[in-house]
């Protein structure tokens, strides 16, 4: 290979490196939220109480109705145009849904009452149940044959799990050396391209990194939140304050966290951090939610109305 | 006095069944909340199978605590 070739691929990789710096580099002064869509009012049925929420590459949108039993699938306007499921434990039915993601071709549902996870297709034709012996937490699909889940672990070290497509453990990846209290384990998760483990804990003040091999890179307070309330809960000491509801990462990689209780604005402050940990920024919603959603054109999916509505952000970043 | 007292029996009586009932439901629950309340009955209605509770009722609790606790 001539010197000459070499040079010039050298200079386009850095080139390519630099661009992909500079959104992070400069720094982010402020994200503006413009609201473009509403789905479901107080005056109509179409929402009764929704819980998860994804958004497949065609800008569809899903939500898991917690009081209606279902999964609706919207037009991208916002038009419903698919239900599935129903009250019950049979195929394709639920008892409590919860949480949604979706893969290239596959929609993934949890419920808080079954076990395993509820597996459709892109147009909410059930297609089967992936059995799993754990209780699902937080779910993040990674592709049509993984996927991550969070649990609760009362007696073990805390690990988010890959399953593949037929519910078998691929790999653990721990996030602490040591067993934690009941409930201060419970995590938000999300996970990066590179297999970057970014943790939201609920219970208490800290946001976290790690890679894949279940190495820290860094942990950050948010709150300033020096003791966690504990209640005497039956024969459990048990936390009552929730420090972070949720965690998700936008396609510049920024880290978005939905603050709990303890933030400014209940239940409202997003807080905005880049790869390395450090805050940018803190967005407020305008009404409180239980959880967020960023799809991969960085619209920002909130509740509204305490769950009657779905509330979607354009996201405008001002960099300084 | 004590005539006024009997012409209100019923509505004392009443008042002492609600403050009974109050007081007994405080102590099961001494200054909890909704979703500290729902753990406990949940535990009860698992009691057959306590590992499963702490798994279910566990999550079903931090549910409670980022849905209902907004």
């Amino acid at each position: 290979m001539s010197k000459n070739r070499v040079f010039s691929i050298a200079l386009f990789l850095a080139m390519s490196l630099f661009l992909s710096l500079s959104l992070q580099a400069a720094e982010l002064k402020r994200i503006d939220l413009e609201e473009v869509l509403t789905i479901g009012s107080l005056d109509d049925d179409l929402i009764f109480q929704w819980t998860g929420v994804v958004v497949d590459s065609d800008s569809n949108i899903y939500l898991a109705d917690a009081m209606d039993y279902c999964l609706k699938k919207f037009s991208p306007e916002g038009t419903l145009t698919k239900r599935a499921g129903g009250r019950g434990q049979g195929p394709g039915e639920f008892t409590a849904p919860r949480l949604l993601d979706c893969s290239e071709h596959y929609l993934y549902a949890t419920d808080q009452g079954i076990l395993g996870l509820h597996v459709y297709d892109c147009d909410l034709n059930f297609e089967r149940r992936i059995m799993l012996n754990i209780p699902v937490s937080d779910l993040k699909v990674l592709s049509d044959s993984r996927f991550a889940v969070a649990t609760l672990f009362m007696d073990t070290k805390p690990a988010i799990l890959i399953f593949d497509d037929r519910g078998e453990l691929v790999q653990e990846i721990p996030y602490a050396n040591r067993k934690m209290a009941p409930m201060m384990d419970a995590v938000s998760f999300d996970i990066d391209a590179g297999g970057s483990l970014y943790l939201a804990y609920t219970f208490q003040d800290r946001v976290e990194r790690w890679d894949s091999q279940g190495k820290k890179l860094w942990s950050t307070q948010l709150l300033g939140v020096k003791r966690v309330k504990r209640k005497n809960i039956s024969t459990y000491v048990l936390p009552t304050e929730v420090m972070f509801k949720d965690v998700e990462l936008d396609s510049h990689g920024f880290l978005f966290v939905l603050g709990g209780h303890v933030s400014r604005n209940r239940s409202r402050d997003v807080y905005v951090l880049n790869r390395r940990g450090t805050l940018l920024t803190i967005l407020t919603l305008p009404e409180a939610s239980h959880c967020i959603h960023i799809d991969r054109n960085n619209f920002l999916y909130s509740r509204a109305n305490e769950g009657v509505t779905l509330k979607k952000f354009r996201m405008h970043y001002v960099f300084d | 006095m004590i005539s006024k007292i009997f012409k209100n029996k019923k509505l004392i009586t009443l008042c002492l069944v609600f403050a009974a009932l109050f007081l007994s439901y405080a102590a099961a629950f001494p200054g909890d909340g909704g979703c500290e309340m729902g753990l406990v009955l949940c535990w009860i209605d698992y009691m057959s199978m306590p590992d499963m509770a702490v798994f279910y009722c566990g999550l079903g609790y931090v549910f409670c605590k980022k849905y209902v606790e907004a």
